[in-house]
């Protein structure tokens, strides 16, 4: 039991993140950046290169590369979202383009860096340490309370501070917002920021955890997805709640039955909620679901 | 010459799997990302009952075609309530919980090893067995779909689909059933393409997962985007663009290694550039865009 407490707590606080990023973009820009998955693997594989190849020291090199992919991901909004953005407004081309991206970064990834697993730790795996009854690494510990300060201080940054008002201005209100001398751009390319940093810095976290596969980006991408759209896109807290009802739904339906099934079972979950509930636990009856 | 026969079949089961999403993404306008699930039902109903219970190609094909439709009416049902970008996810998770079924529920589907020994078909005396044979047979496949395609959308039932794509709410206000005009749409189109999904496990002789994935599903979508959405001789000319396109990598010397993950950059590269610069695909008539 107290395995999986820590195990849910550990793939929740990791999948939060991820889930938090894409949750402000969808917030402020209202579509799915499926780019959000590659933003991810680069952030993993940025460090990778930067740790390895170059011989920079590993948190200089994960700052300069989750540095790196927020500057990616703001490029990625003004030369592909952008031009989209200006001639029409609607949900469709941005996804199908931020699907194409993703599809680029994954295959491009496997050509650069080999189909094959990376590891970006050093040293020798270390032995679990022994806490309230269950085994967890030094790094696991060090990325739950990453994960903690990151999802406050992101909290505080849309919540507290000018800009974070100015995106959810945009968010609720574009046009009100414009009217009021908001440029809605900045604002975008404000969450774009935030957004792939996060993702990057997840990126970072399960790369140090466990493996780099170019395809880590599509799992991390999905899982938040379910994420989002369970927990309420409309929410702060709902991408918590989402998250963590995600992570502890796929480490208790191992336990019934073999791990090969995880996925299909938190797929049903999502369809089960747009079914009865799209807007997810949290969502308010505001938000916009049909045209 | 034998590989060239090879990659025209190969290029018909596309032009009839483009085609048939193109009724429901083009003309519709509802963007599924699970064909390659209707394609392996096709595949795998028609080649499971022709290996474990001797059906006749015929048969199957149509035992096939007949399970697709009834499971594209059960993936139709979310549009029932969804906007469209929430039903693009729901059809994501269905393509996901498919192809997981295919590579876990092994008592039917043998996983990832697949269905071998998938026999010649016979149709009426006639065994398909050369190659020109097997072009004739799919050829037939690919006119008999886009014409089918072609007449459905071409007449007023077309026009309610484009209709609903244009504004749904209208659409209803005109007293069409536009949810009973979607479940129709969907079951023919699931079922031409698990017609091509037929046809691919007899062409083949053996099947896995990894024909059916979820990249499979995206490739087809991009055949459909790139051509053009809505105007089916797009789609169906981005289909045999995007089988040419490795072959094409391959003469210029890219070594085949590196070829698959070649194609997908390219691809979703296309993908991307389309979506900036013409939406509408290179023939087509419509952008997504309302």
């Amino acid at each position: 039991m107290a395995q999986f407490v820590a195990n849910t707590v550990i793939a929740a606080s990791i999948l939060a993140i991820v889930a938090l990023g894409f949750g402000l973009i969808y917030r402020v820009v209202h579509f799915f950046n499926f780019a959000h998955g590659a933003l991810y693997t680069l952030g993993a594989y940025a460090t990778l290169v930067l740790h390895h190849t170059v011989g920079m020291p590993f948190l200089l090199s994960a700052m300069s590369g989750v540095l790196l992919v927020a500057g990616v991901g703001w490029a990625m909004d003004l030369a592909i979202y952008r031009p989209i953005r200006r001639r029409s407004a609607n949900t469709f081309t941005p996804m199908i383009a931020s699907l194409g991206v993703l599809v680029v970064v994954t295959n491009q990834v496997a050509l650069a860096w080999g189909d094959e697993t990376r590891a970006l730790r050093t040293g020798p795996v270390v032995e679990g340490i022994e806490m309230l009854g269950a085994r967890v690494t030094g790094s696991q510990v060090v990325t739950v309370v990453i994960c903690v300060c990151l999802y406050g201080l992101a909290t505080w940054l849309m919540l507290c501070t000018k800009a974070g008002e100015v995106a959810r201005a945009v968010a609720c209100q574009p046009d009100l917002a414009a009217v009021v001398g908001i440029q809605s751009q900045r604002a975008i390319s404000f969450v774009f920021l935030v957004g792939s940093a996060l993702a990057a810095i997840a990126g970072v976290l399960v790369g140090l955890d466990t493996d780099l596969t170019p395809a880590m980006g599509w799992q991390a991408l999905l899982m938040a997805v379910v994420a989002v759209v369970v927990g309420g896109a409309g929410d702060l807290r709902g991408v918590a709640l989402g998250a963590i009802l995600v992570a502890a739904i796929r480490n208790a339906s191992v336990m019934v039955l073999p791990a090969q099934w995880q996925d299909a079972i938190v797929f049903g979950l999502l369809i089960l909620f747009l079914l009865s509930r799209p807007q997810g636990i949290l969502g308010g009856r505001s938000v916009r679901l049909k045209t | 010459m034998d590989y060239l026969l090879h990659l025209i079949v190969i290029s018909c089961v596309y032009v009839t799997l483009a085609v048939s999403l193109d009724m429901l993404a083009g003309h519709t306008g509802i963007l599924s990302v699970c064909h390659a699930a209707f394609f392996a039902l096709g595949a795998y109903t028609s080649t499971l009952l022709a290996v474990r219970l001797g059906f006749a190609f015929p048969l199957a094909l149509l035992a096939g075609m007949l399970s697709a439709a009834m499971f594209s009416v059960a993936v139709s049902l979310p549009s029932v309530r969804l906007r469209d970008d929430f039903f693009v996810i729901a059809t994501f998770a269905f393509q996901l919980i498919f192809s997981s079924l295919l590579n876990n529920w092994t008592v039917l589907t043998r996983g990832p090893l697949g269905i071998p020994g998938i026999p010649t078909p016979r149709i009426l005396g006639w065994t398909v067995a050369s190659r020109g044979d097997w072009v004739f047979l799919a050829a037939l496949m690919a006119t008999v779909a886009f014409t089918a395609a072609r007449l459905l959308t071409g007449g007023p039932f077309g026009r309610v689909l484009r209709a609903i794509r244009e504004d749904e709410s209208f659409a209803r206000a005109l007293g069409k059933e536009t949810n009973r005009f979607k479940a129709t749409v969907f079951a023919v189109s699931g079922a031409i393409a698990a017609a091509a999904g037929s046809l691919y496990g007899h062409y083949v002789g053996y099947i896995d997962p990894t024909s059916f994935s979820l990249g499979e599903s995206i490739l087809i979508v991009s055949m459909v985007i790139i051509g053009g959405a809505g105007s089916l001789w797009g789609p169906a000319l981005g289909a045999v663009g995007l089988v040419a396109l490795p072959e094409l990598l391959r003469l210029i010397g890219f070594p085949a290694v590196l070829a698959a993950n070649l194609r997908q950059v390219l691809y979703g590269l296309l993908l991307v550039i389309a979506m900036v610069l013409r939406p509408q695909g290179l023939f087509g008539k419509y952008g997504f865009e309302r």
